[in-house]
């Protein structure tokens, strides 16, 4: 019982830790040069770091569409969220102090629009992944709409 | 019985056309009208989410006769699509006031005229 009290305490502690590593993290902010997007439509993503000089060892970008279905079942009201479309638009592995760059996006001409009812949604997003050595990980992810042609 | 039939036998439609065609009905009961509506829903694993686009009320008391209709296609979606957790799906309804009987027919309405289908293998679900 003691070491599981212990191992609690421990998590505990680490997880603060991290917490608290995380204020310390770099800002990450992401620029497109036209909103809402269109099915075929071309877009250039900037992207950008401040409040940090640290060194980068990787950031990944993806576009990607999720599927968020909501229903209930008995008591309690479930979402269901699955990502079916993925795209990298940028991707840098390896140590870098680089702050800023761009990449374009290139959306298929057959893609859905975006889709917001109350309990099904089809929702466009930016995730990204700055991998920065010896702290957390910055996890960001932000909403796009694709609008009807 | 309600046969609802599109002219030309089309079922593929594009954004801000007009749908037209004919309904041809057959009631032991005359009713007092009958609705003919454009209507879209969800199908999958989240609760439904419909809307109802355009009417067309034809007031009527015979039980046997045939009406033509037409209904406008909104230009902003949305469009018909198959996915995985959801699919989005347009129907001509119609039904009697009083209700007496209902009828469907599925179209599609897209861009291109046709289900727009998102596949995309080794996705995962979150």
């Amino acid at each position: 019982m003691t070491i599981i009290f212990g191992l609690i305490g421990l998590l505990t502690i680490y997880g603060v830790i991290y917490s608290f590593l995380q204020l310390f993290n770099p800002q990450l902010k992401l620029e497109i040069d036209n909103h809402p997007l269109k099915p075929g439509g071309e877009y250039k993503i900037y992207w950008s770091l401040d409040r940090s000089n640290r060194v980068i060892e990787g950031i990944e970008i993806t576009f990607q569409l999720e599927e968020q279905a909501t229903y209930r079942r008995g008591t309690d009201t479930k979402t269901d969220k699955k990502v079916i479309y993925q795209q990298n638009i940028y991707s840098q592995l390896g140590k870098s102090r680089e702050r800023h760059g761009e990449s374009l996006l290139k959306l298929p001409a057959n893609l859905i629009h975006s889709f917001n009812a109350p309990n099904n949604k089809l929702v466009y997003q930016l995730k990204c992944i700055v991998q920065i050595a010896s702290f957390p990980d910055v996890q960001e992810t932000f909403e796009l709409v694709v609008s009807p042609k | 019985m309600i046969e609802i039939n599109t002219s030309l036998g089309v079922k593929n439609f594009r954004p801000g056309e007009v749908i037209t065609g004919t309904l041809l009905w057959s009631f032991d009961q005359a009713p007092e009208e009958i609705l003919v509506n454009l209507i879209w829903h969800t199908q999958g694993r989240g609760t439904e989410d419909a809307d109802q686009v355009d009417q067309l009320v034809i007031p009527q008391q015979a039980k046997r006769g045939e009406a033509n209709f037409s209904l406008k296609i909104p230009t902003v979606g949305p469009w018909s699509y198959s996915g995985s957790l959801i699919s989005i799906i347009w129907v001509i309804e119609v039904v009697t006031s009083p209700a007496i009987e209902k009828a469907e027919l599925e179209i599609i309405i897209a861009p291109e005229a046709n289900e727009i289908v998102i596949v995309q293998e080794g996705l995962k679900a979150n």
